[in-house]
């Protein structure tokens, strides 16, 4: 479903992701958890471009959301000139020029016409715009952030009206339906200031379900909440995971993460430190930095 | 004379009055169309200075990228200048080194030079108003999939504007009261109007005239003052805070 291909992230000279590379099965449930600032939410965040990553890319089934990372495709590394500098200048082999490209980062300097027209035609073939991307993806943040300016239903149809996907009767119907299952349809001319966090959470998430996303990202989705209103928002999510939706979930709600998950990636330093199957990682994990992290916060 | 007798001379003398509103028209003029002026390209330079670079590596979002640079840079020189340096000198400026062509009205001049001015001041308070809408709410709406001009426009301007009202009215004031030096290009305006009555010629004698023009500016300002206030809390409902 997501594929993330040796992306990495930097914010001026600060290195939040060193290289993270994970596929994302369509169904598949994967909680990321971490140390806090180790870039769990920026791997989250670059899934869908909210962060734009640096190197590296990021698919959606077939399609390409990030721009061509030349440095990720070999047979465009062999069209430069530079490769073919090194190829001549000595008995390297194939594979020691690419890599030596790949580490000096050599190829911008370097790209001949004929390099361009190889990136461009891959685009072509391959890349989807970001908005038509972000349009399968829903995204549920650590704040809500539903929009202030308008109420409950109108939050819920808006990006479906506008983007006519649904006509507006539509996506009331379908907005009223999730509204009633979740019990919040009395709340549904509400502005998001009257409500409490749990329901505003709870808004959030079948917001993004209007757009009938294929796959939900989650970023903390509880950790600004109230103690009491965690349990409300967990159900929803738990709903969500057995109804078969593909589920991406950053959490330091552990139990949560090895009731519904069906792996966890341990992100380090914003490296993958240790990938695992939810039993085997809580009871026996490998990585000496995931043992330190589980013996604190379980 | 007593004082107030010469208020009674003053608003009974229909050549006085006469003056006065016309010196009220110019100023009201003037001040009427560089405000809309003022607004539409502090709308525009606000939009620019806010605008992001596209990161695609395309021809045509790499020429995008170009324009919008070049963009910026004039606007971060335009605002730079016009808050940097004295109305009166900017007036002077269009008035005698831009548009010296003869017979080229006075009040095209006036409009110009105080709408630029104010577009800066709008475009600033604009700026700012966009900026302190919480980011979460353009990320919301962008992972919905919403082009960002949709999103600034169902979301974040709807909520700058609350932000930007009171601070767009007192531009607004400011440049009123500004016009009041158009006389330094040999216009009439309302303070102008005051300097001819109190003239040797009339009344000869400042406070009377310039006291009543004072109390025109000053029903002015707290009339617009009082229809902010009306605009900021109708919005303000609609938000049921
Ligand atoms: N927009 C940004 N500009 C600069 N630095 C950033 C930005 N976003 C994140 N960072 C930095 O990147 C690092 C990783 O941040 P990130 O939010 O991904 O961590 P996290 O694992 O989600 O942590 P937490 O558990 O606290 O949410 C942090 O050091 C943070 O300060
Ligand atoms: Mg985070």
């Amino acid at each position: 479903m997501i594929s993330v291909k040796n992306v990495q992230k930097t914010f001026g000279d600060l290195e939040v992701i060193k290289g993270i590379s994970c596929d994302i099965k369509k169904g598949e449930k994967v909680a990321i958890i971490g140390p806090s600032g180790s870039g769990k939410s920026t791997l989250l965040r670059c899934m869908n471009m909210l962060e734009v990553p640096t190197r590296g890319e990021i698919w959606l089934e077939d399609s390409l959301i990030t721009s061509v990372d030349a440095y990720l495709h070999d047979e465009m590394i062999e069209k430069t000139k530079t490769y073919r500098h090194m190829m001549s200048s000595g008995n390297l082999s194939h594979e020691d020029v690419i890599r030596a490209i790949k580490d000096g980062n050599m190829l911008k300097k370097h790209e001949g016409s004929e390099f361009n027209s190889a990136k461009n035609a891959y685009a072509k073939q391959f890349a989807i715009d970001v908005n038509m991307a972000r349009r399968r993806m829903g995204m549920v943040f650590q704040h809500f952030n539903l929009f202030n300016n308008k109420t409950v239903i109108q939050n819920m149809i808006l990006a479906p009206v506008k983007l006519k996907i649904k006509t507006k009767q539509e996506a009331e119907e379908h907005a009223l339906e999730l509204l009633n299952r979740i019990g919040l349809l009395d709340k549904k001319d509400e502005y998001p200031s009257k409500l409490s966090g749990g329901q505003k959470q709870r808004i959030a998430i079948i917001r993004s379900l209007c757009m009938n996303p294929e796959v939900m990202l989650f970023d903390e989705p509880t950790s600004a909440l109230d103690p009491e209103m965690v349990g409300e928002v967990l159900d929803l999510m738990r709903d969500l995971a057995n109804s078969g939706m593909t589920m991406v979930v950053v959490t330091h709600e552990m139990n949560f993460a090895r009731e519904i998950s069906d792996r966890i990636l341990f992100v380090d330093d914003g490296r993958i430190a240790e990938e695992a199957e939810p039993n085997a990682f809580f009871t026996a994990p490998q990585n000496p930095r995931a043992k330190e992290f589980l013996s604190k916060v379980l | 004379m007593g004082f107030f007798e010469g208020i009674a001379e003053l608003l009974t003398t229909s050549e006085y009055m006469g003056s006065i509103f016309e010196g009220l028209k110019t100023t009201f003029i003037i001040s009427f169309f560089a405000a809309i002026l003022g607004l539409i390209l502090g709308v525009c330079v606000a939009m620019v200075t806010i605008a992001k670079k596209s990161y695609g590596t395309g021809f045509s979002s790499r020429l995008k990228n170009v324009v919008l640079g070049i963009l910026k840079a004039i606007c971060k020189v335009y605002i730079t200048v016009v808050r940097g340096t004295p109305m009166a000198v900017q007036l002077f400026i269009f008035a005698y080194v831009i548009f010296v062509v003869r017979g080229f009205p006075n009040e095209i001049k006036a409009i110009v030079a105080f709408g630029i001015n104010s577009g800066a001041y709008v475009a600033e308070n604009i700026r700012a108003g966009i900026l302190s809408v919480d980011i979460g709410q353009t990320e919301a709406g962008r992972s919905l999939g919403l082009t960002s001009s949709m999103t600034m426009i169902s979301i974040v301007i709807p909520q700058a504007i609350k932000n930007v009202i009171p601070a767009i009215g007192n531009e607004l004031i400011a440049l009123i009261k500004e016009t009041s030096i158009v006389s330094m290009i040999g216009m009439f305006d309302l303070t102008m109007a005051a300097k001819i009555v109190g003239s040797g010629n009339n009344m000869a004698s400042y406070i009377v005239p310039m006291t009543v023009v004072a109390l025109f500016y000053l029903a002015i300002v707290y009339i617009l003052t009082f229809a902010i206030k009306i605009i900021e809390k109708r919005l303000r409902a609609s938000d049921k805070r």
